[in-house]
């Protein structure tokens, strides 16, 4: 929102020189967040009126072109401009070298002599939007000034008579702030904050006792607390004089007529929403009521909307006038026709306004104050002012008669008990009573009686226009006192808070540990993936859609569906990079979102990895796998084991995949990615990826392993090699070797395996070395006689054919 | 004899002072220390002495092979260190060169700071917590002081899920804060608290350079007695000033959270400017990092916590803006996928 400095001073008595920085600083750190504040006359520096004398091509450019601009003093200048209004003897805003433009609206450039596509330019021909003005629909369109009739060369200040400060506030910051959305508030709270005198208006107009008061019928009064009209005829439509003018310019309103522009200067200086009706347009008076389920009314950007029964209206016996607090209807607005007019000042509720805003789209100045819950007193003072005012400018028009008002609100001011040391104690200042007093009271507060120096409570009324919803509770009171105190002077006191160890988080820790080993020692990176993905996704890996949540509203038919497994995301993003990178490995760690058919779905956090592999590498699930082998080992997993997966998902590779099974219960798997999709997302390579539930793995992980005491007598080491059937596994082979084994078996390691040309096809040749130790005694040679026998016998009977055993006979 | 002794002594001078390398000198060994070298040989010459002359003779030999066996000695000591020289020299290696390539993975630039986070807080006694993502109405919002009509709601478009709703806890959304945690917690926990939880949020909206539809926040939440706004300057103090390992100052200015009262945005002042001003701070001097404020009475009622007894604050900051300013990062999105191109810069 924009702020007019010279307007605030109507109201409020401020030094004439401000540094305007401190200002600003002050009411941000007071009340509400200002983002900007500009002397106009400082941006306009180095900018003044020219006159396009000449207009050629550039020879160089299509869209641009090479003006001759008239800037006075019998100077004319070059300069290149791609406006696309340009014409000759047009005048148009000129910045000079030195001045400072917001590039497209944005950046802040200074100007200089430049060479635009090789022809020399000596500044700029500015569109509104450069120069600090509301920008014009086409951004290309300069700002032509022809109306002005003012002599090239002339300041571009003075030419627009731009000698005001204009202070732009975050209107976020003034959300819960109805107070704020107007002139007059703004000077309320800059008084306070300054310590300055306010001096509020008093609008008075010649309003005739009798005569014709508009007929208003309030038929919601709950979603019309106020309404108020009065009638005025023999208006004459035209243009507004300049001075009303600036300032609808200065605060960011276009100029339209004079009576239009006197509702919306009191909008801007009140902060109340007017509306002006053609008089004759009304038939049989104002009827406020809500909508008939599809009722029409075309407003007055000239869209027909079709309403509901939750909506109000200001309708006349007929037909709907205007959309209450929202806009105005086409066909009861003033026109250059307009001669009797009916100027309405109401309230509205807030929440319906809203709404109805939502519901139709349309989001106008006026819903922006009604929604903020407006205090109904302002509606009279926005009357008045507005009568007052357009009296001045059709001095020939006349009030046909006395204010309605239609009242049905509140008009207490509520009372807020106030416990001193709860105060103290928020704000962590011992605030004296009497301070607080003060600083309420500079902000329109009462304080019900005298507030002694040991008070321990007391009581504040509240002003009406706080009272609306900003004010209402003892909390809201730390706030106005903790404000005016000053948030700067609140010491930076860490709490004297009973030492406490707090809980751990095992599983963030788990987190970390996690991050720190995949990345570190085994070599993957992180990622972060959206927790979205298509229905296609769902398709292509065939998840289970029943189990996927969608989202109603999305931003991408990419992102509509809910995560219920990080494998689709992580494979993409593994793709990403293998544009970058030779066979990068990453992992995630994120959350998954299963629906249920209950209320809450369920969430699972899941740690997942991809590795791309060589097309060449036909074993790719060994990777993966001795990746999870090494982070079970790292964190001590208790039980968690690698088994056959019963029924692979369709996004798995199906002979090459394993359940992680931890104490009976499957909490994930490790796989190669099915061929079929690592050919979709062309892969120059073969996918291997697991995904298991962390939350699992990080209740199973155990702290303190137990140190296995070292035998002090001599091992023995010997190699077995086999050729078996291919579909034995190795699992089966250890199994039975360590039954048939004695007890001074140590380990067995598997440390050759072959499948190809050399072999028989359908068999493989495996080569493991055992190791043979006992705890209590040097092994003899007939113990390692023993083994080997024992060892090739349990291998054979498993179909194998164990090379080299004749001759070691 | 004695004059043979002579020449002998001198031919060995002489070839050990010839011998250049270690082979050569142990030609010269063979050839006169062995038990078939010269030296032995005179030794083996000593019987045709007369006994008289023997010993005398034995004794001149035997000290004349220790000298030389000394002079020896050094000869291929000295040899030993010059071809050690010559052979490190050849070793010379262009240390410019890129090291071994030992791969190593990354950890992401969200979850380092995010454990920075972690172990300030937690070192002044702050439990981590979680919540859920998939959030109902009532934790968002409803119970957070934020009713349907409210604007507020405006401020922070959600993306709803396509269930039915519930009738106590309304429909289901995707969080758009943290903040629902603090009900949460305040449920199952009670009062006294000190909580921080980070996580990943979402919000419907447009995504450009500074704006995701998912991005990372941080809640913090302490419920005590006699909790002040002077508590909540002196904590996040301590926090930037451990985070960016210099001293860090913060200001309150008003602000509006429907969950908090009063409401304050926190900012810090510039630390690359020691705020005296510069296009990050936007000449400045502060840089905008948090909403916070005393927990509404509101919401401590809904958390089942009594707020005649306990009153504390809340804040909530974005964790990835946090990355990015840490950082210098340009564009939010770049957290997202697998650009490794951005990842193994961390």
């Amino acid at each position: 929102m924009y702020i007019s400095l010279d307007w605030l001073r109507e109201y409020v008595d401020l030094p004439k020189k401000l540094n305007l920085g401190e200002f600003a600083n002050l009411i941000t750190i007071r009340s509400a967040e200002v983002e900007g504040i500009e002397d106009q006359q400082k941006a306009f520096e180095k900018m003044v009126v020219g006159r396009i004398t000449k207009l050629k091509k550039h020879p160089d450019a299509d869209l641009l072109r090479l003006t001759i601009v008239d800037i006075g003093d019998k100077k004319e200048v070059q300069i290149v401009c791609g406006g696309s209004n340009l014409k000759e003897d047009i005048l148009v805003p000129v910045a000079l070298p030195g001045a400072i433009v917001k590039w497209h609206g944005q950046e802040i450039v200074e100007m200089k002599i430049a060479r635009v596509r090789g022809q020399e330019s000596h500044g700029m021909i500015c569109t509104a939007e450069e120069i600090g003005l509301p920008a014009a629909e086409d951004e290309r369109e300069i700002l032509d000034l022809s109306h002005l009739k003012t002599k090239p060369g002339t300041s571009l200040a003075k030419a627009l008579n731009a000698n005001d400060t204009i202070i732009e506030f975050d209107n976020k910051a003034l959300t819960h702030r109805p107070d704020l959305w107007g002139h007059r508030g703004i000077a309320r709270e800059i008084a306070a904050i300054t310590g300055s005198k306010f001096t509020d208006k008093h609008p008075n107009p010649k309003i005739p006792q009798n005569g014709e008061s508009p007929a208003i019928t309030v038929k919601d009064s709950e979603l019309c607390p106020r309404y108020m009209g009065v009638i005025i005829k023999g208006v004459r439509i035209g243009d507004s004089p300049e001075w009303l003018a600036k300032r609808l310019r200065a605060t960011g309103h276009s100029v339209i007529n004079n009576i239009v522009d006197v509702t919306n200067y009191v909008m801007e200086e009140i902060g109340q929403p007017l509306h002006a009706f053609d008089l004759k347009q009304i038939s049989g008076g104002i009827v406020v009521r809500t909508a008939k389920k599809n009722e029409k009314i075309v407003t007055l950007d000239g869209e027909t909307k079709i309403l509901d029964e939750n909506m109000l209206l200001i309708a006349d016996k007929k037909k709907p006038l205007a959309v209450a607090g929202v806009m105005g209807g086409e066909n009861s607005g003033i026109d250059e026709k307009t001669v009797d007019i009916l100027i309405e000042s109401a309230n509205f509720d807030p929440v319906s306004v809203r709404q109805t805003s939502v519901r139709l789209g349309l989001r106008t100045d006026s819903v922006q104050r009604f929604e903020k819950s407006l205090d109904p007193l302002q509606c009279e003072i926005a009357i008045k002012l507005a009568t007052k005012l357009i009296l001045e400018l059709c001095p020939e028009a006349r009030v046909a008669g006395p204010i309605a008002d239609i009242a049905n609100f509140d008009t207490s001011e509520p009372l807020v008990p106030v416990d001193v040391k709860r105060v103290q104690t928020k704000i962590g200042v011992e605030v004296p009573p009497a301070e607080m007093g003060n600083y309420l009271e500079q902000l329109g507060f009462e304080v019900q009686g005298k507030l002694k120096e040991n008070a321990q409570t007391f009581v504040v009324k509240v002003p009406s226009w706080r009272a609306t919803k900003d004010v209402d509770i003892e909390d809201d009171i730390v706030e106005e006192i903790a404000r005016m105190y000053g948030y700067e002077k609140i010491p930076a006191i860490v709490p004297a808070l009973p030492a406490f160890v707090p809980k751990p988080n095992f599983e963030r820790r788990h987190k970390h540990d996690t991050r720190a080993i995949l990345a570190y020692a085994l070599g993957l990176t992180e990622v972060y993936n959206y927790s979205f993905y298509s229905k296609q996704t769902v398709k292509d890996y065939g998840l289970n859609p029943n189990e996927h949540l969608h989202l109603k509203n999305y931003l991408s038919e990419e992102q509509s569906l809910l995560r219920t497994s990080l494998i689709p995301n992580l494979v993409r993003s593994l793709r990403e990079a293998a544009k970058y990178e030779d066979m990068p490995h990453l992992f995630e760690l994120g959350r998954v979102y299963i629906r249920k058919g209950r209320f809450m779905p369920e969430e699972n956090k899941m740690l997942a990895a991809a590795l791309l592999l060589p097309k060449t590498e036909k074993n790719p699930f060994t990777f993966i796998k001795g990746i999870l082998e090494k982070y079970f080992e790292v964190f001590n997993i208790e039980g968690a084991q690698i088994q056959k997966n019963e029924s692979p998902a369709p996004y798995m590779h199906p002979f090459q995949t394993a359940s992680v099974v931890l104490r009976g219960k499957n909490i994930g798997s490790l796989f190669t990615l099915h061929p079929a999709l690592t050919e979709e997302e062309d892969f120059d390579g073969r996918v291997a990826c697991f995904e298991v539930n962390f939350s699992s793995m990080s209740k199973a992980r155990q702290v303190g392993k137990k140190y296995e005491v070292q035998s002090v007598y001599p091992s023995i080491e010997f190699d077995v090699s086999v050729l078996l059937d291919k579909k034995v596994t190795v699992g089966e082979l250890e199994k039975a070797l360590k039954r048939a084994l004695p007890d001074y078996l140590k380990k067995i390691k598997l440390f050759d395996s072959y499948e190809g040309d050399k072999i028989e096809k359908g068999k493989k040749s495996l080569a493991f070395r055992l190791t043979l130790q006992a705890d209590d005694r040097t092994l003899e040679n007939s113990d390692l006689v023993e083994a080997q026998r024992a060892a090739w016998e349990t291998l054979e009977k498993l179909g194998g054919a164990v090379r080299g055993r004749h001759e070691q006979k | 004899m004695e004059e043979k002794l002579k020449e002998l002594e001198a031919k060995v001078k002489i070839a050990i002072a010839a011998a250049k390398t270690l082979s050569e000198l142990q030609e010269v060994h063979n050839l006169y220390f062995s038990r078939k070298g010269e030296l032995a040989g005179l030794m083996n010459e000593l019987a045709k002495l007369s006994s008289a002359e023997r010993p005398k003779m034995g004794q001149a030999i035997n000290s004349a092979k220790v000298a030389l066996l000394t002079e020896f000695e050094q000869k291929q000591s000295e040899l030993k260190r010059a071809e050690m020289e010559s052979q490190l020299e050849e070793e010379w290696v262009d240390i410019t060169a890129p090291g071994v390539d030992g791969h190593r993975g990354h950890i992401h630039p969200l979850s380092q700071v995010q454990q920075e986070v972690e172990e300030i807080f937690s070192s002044m006694g702050f439990e981590i917590k979680d919540g859920p993502e998939v959030e109902s109405e009532y934790f968002n919002f409803e119970g957070l002081n934020i009713p349907a009509s409210h604007p507020a709601r405006d401020m922070q478009d959600t993306f709803f899920v396509d269930e039915n709703p519930d009738k106590d806890f309304g429909r289901l959304v995707l969080r758009t804060h943290t903040s629902p945690v603090q009900v949460r917690t305040m449920q199952a926990e009670g009062a006294p608290l000190r909580i921080i939880v980070p996580g990943r949020v979402f919000r419907y909206e447009a995504t450009d350079a500074s704006h995701d539809s998912t991005f990372y926040q941080v809640e913090g939440l302490l419920v005590d007695e006699d909790i002040s706004l002077a508590h909540l300057k002196g904590v996040m103090e301590e926090f930037l000033t451990r985070l960016f390992q210099k001293e860090v100052h913060v200001r309150f200015r008003p602000g509006y959270f429907p969950f908090v009262e009063p409401g304050l945005e926190l900012d810090f002042g510039c630390l690359l400017c020691e705020q005296k001003g510069c296009k990050t701070c936007k000449f400045t001097g502060w840089i905008e990092f948090m909403g916070a404020g005393m927990v509404h009475p509101f919401v401590l009622k809904a958390g089942g916590i009594n707020p005649e007894k306990y009153q504390g604050w809340a804040f909530g900051f974005g964790l990835t803006r946090l990355v990015m300013m840490r950082h210098r990062i340009p564009d939010i999105r770049l957290n997202f996928g697998g650009d490794v191109r951005f990842l193994n810069q961390f």
